[in-house]
């Protein structure tokens, strides 16, 4: 019995180790990346590795705010935020409806509606790339902030509706027939009594849609050429593009920056977030 | 019948947010892609129909097949890694140790900053002829190891930087983990069932269904990859990591070749389309369902 708790003991300890080792493999790029913000160009790539800064500089994060002309990373950041946060609340808004929806009316053709939406996660973006490109072309959207947050006004994406959907698929039918039995709109019923109780699932699809915008980068590359509207990730790429190595530094300390939303947003909701995200594949 | 009609308007005007867009952003685009697909097109002229054309010129191009094998290289290398480290990760979380929230946290925070092109930046510089990785296996006495800047090796590091973000997979598998029955591992113990054995017999099996989930999310991704090859290594070098969606879209928006990127366009869609349905149809061979067990009660 001693040798048993013992050799359990022993295994739990292994793991703590494992465990911790992977661990490090997991956080080490992103330690990397926020010492060498703080490094001089001198030293980012010094052989033997610099595990800390011998001379600290916060040259690099001056000059990249800098960015370009007269447009500073304070644009590119209220441009970033700007298209966020309509993207985030109009996916929220127009997602829960069609969601509500698909999950509690009864309309005609509603089932091939419905296979038609989950049919339209399997088309790749890039089928309907070019004619998009001359759709917005023709609606004068090319170069304009709405060209990366339309499609927010429009559910927002099949895989938001059908998660949200699928919540409400579980919540019980009886809450919607006594508030129609007291006279309550349909409109009234999604907003008063289905919405406030998908605050769990909503949270996920603000996550998800936060980052996707925050994050993307095919869109702007596509539709975005003027400087002053960059969002964070087209910018951070025109360092690269005029790099040689001088720009380095600045790329990474611009990089790590741009890693701190998130970060601040997942270390804010993880927990929750997390639990979102391992359901959606027993559904499926 | 005026009560009926009423109901019918009333989910239409519910979904109708979606409907617009998925007739003008989907359906309308997705019918125009498949007619460019057939014509000769430069956005600056109308498109010009030359039927087969494109088709004909594309099956001689020795860049479109290049740029699948690689394509299919990267998805055949990645996916089973991917989802090989997910499970095993998976399965080293799936205990009741004090902080083991801490650890599930921090393997999957890899993935939730990934989709950041500020993330390929950094593997780019860490991998560099000179990066950190370097750094650290000259310090233990290793050679040099030029991770992008060869063509043999390029493709391989870039597979291998894709299992840093299991993290999506390895909570999907998690939740599959602790659906599994304790009892069934207790009583394979009394059997005798060593721990490979229950694997093999218990966790493996259970878990089926959610690796068909996760495999074909996989392919789907991977078949897709775009950014890591754009940002990092710009397709090279010599073009060891060009890959289908980086051809896409260089013909369409840097040589203004829409109506053959179109093609392009469609034909990536049914090659996923046929490797879905593949595997969907494979899985009837290898999934187990817990009804099955249950003796098909339904």
């Amino acid at each position: 019995m001693r040798s048993s708790s013992f050799r359990s003991a022993a295994a739990t300890v292994a793991l703590y180790v494992v465990l911790s080792l992977l661990s490090l493999l997991f956080v080490f790029p992103l330690y990397w990346l926020v010492v060498s913000s703080f490094k001089p160009l001198s030293a980012i790539f010094r052989i033997p590795f610099e595990w800390w800064p011998v001379d600290w500089t916060f040259k690099h994060y001056k000059d990249g705010w800098r960015f370009m002309g007269s447009v500073t990373f304070a644009r590119v950041y209220l441009n970033t935020a700007y298209v966020t946060i309509v993207s985030v609340v109009a996916t929220v808004f127009t997602s829960t409806l069609v969601a509500f929806g698909f999950a509690r009316l009864r309309f005609l053709g509603k089932n091939v509606l419905f296979v038609a939406l989950l049919a339209t996660m399997m088309l790749p973006t890039q089928v309907t790339l070019v004619p998009t490109f001359l759709i917005f072309d023709y609606l004068n959207l090319i170069d304009t902030y709405a060209a990366l947050y339309i499609g927010a006004f429009f559910g927002g994406g099949a895989f938001y509706i059908f998660l949200i959907r699928q919540f409400i698929m579980g919540l019980p039918f009886d809450l919607d027939e006594s508030a129609r039995l007291d006279g309550a709109s349909t409109f009234r019923i999604y907003w008063s009594i289905i919405l406030p109780l998908c605050s769990p699932v909503l949270i996920t699809i603000v996550i998800l849609s936060f980052t996707w915008t925050y994050n993307d980068f095919f869109t702007p590359l596509i539709f975005l050429s003027s400087i002053e509207k960059f969002t964070v990730p087209v910018a951070i790429n025109t360092f690269l593009d005029e790099a040689g190595t001088g720009k380095v530094g600045v790329a990474i300390a611009m990089t790590t920056l741009s890693v701190v939303p998130l970060l601040a947003v997942f270390f804010a909701a993880q927990r929750r977030f997390m639990q979102g995200i391992a359901t959606t594949g027993l559904k499926g | 019948m005026g009560k009926t009609w009423k109901r019918h308007l009333e989910g239409y005007l519910f979904i109708g947010p979606w409907f617009i867009g998925f007739l003008v952003f989907m359906l309308i685009p997705a019918g125009w892609s498949l007619y460019l697909a057939f014509t000769d097109f430069s956005f600056l002229k109308p498109p010009v129909w030359t039927g087969t054309e494109n088709v004909r010129k594309m099956l001689d191009s020795d860049v479109f097949w290049k740029s699948l094998r690689i394509t299919s290289v990267y998805a055949l290398l990645s996916v089973p890694l991917h989802l090989g480290t997910a499970l095993l990760a998976a399965m080293a979380l799936n205990v009741k140790i004090r902080g083991i929230g801490f650890y599930r946290t921090v393997f999957y925070l890899p993935a939730f900053v990934s989709s950041s092109i500020g993330v390929a930046i950094m593997w780019k510089m860490i991998f560099s002829d000179s990066g950190v990785v370097n750094a650290l296996l000259t310090g233990i006495g290793l050679d040099r190891v030029k991770f992008f800047n060869s063509p043999d090796n390029a493709l391989y590091t870039l597979v291998g930087i894709n299992a840093w973000v299991l993290g999506t997979a390895m909570l999907i598998f998690l939740a599959g983990l602790q659906q599994i029955p304790r009892e069934l591992y207790e009583s394979a113990k009394v059997d005798g069932a060593g721990a490979v054995r229950r694997f093999r017999s218990i966790t493996l099996p259970l878990l089926t269904p959610v690796i068909l989930f996760n495999l074909i999310l996989g392919i789907i991704n991977a078949m897709q990859v775009f950014t890591n090859g754009f940002v990092i290594t710009r397709g090279g070098p010599a073009q060891s990591t060009y890959f289908y969606v980086l051809y896409l879209y260089e013909e369409a928006f840097k040589f203004f070749r829409m109506g053959y990127a179109s093609l392009l366009a469609w034909v990536l869609f049914l090659i996923v389309l046929l490797l879905t349905l593949l595997t969907l149809r494979s899985s009837s061979a290898w999934v187990f369902y817990e009804t099955e067990m249950k003796g098909g009660k339904r």
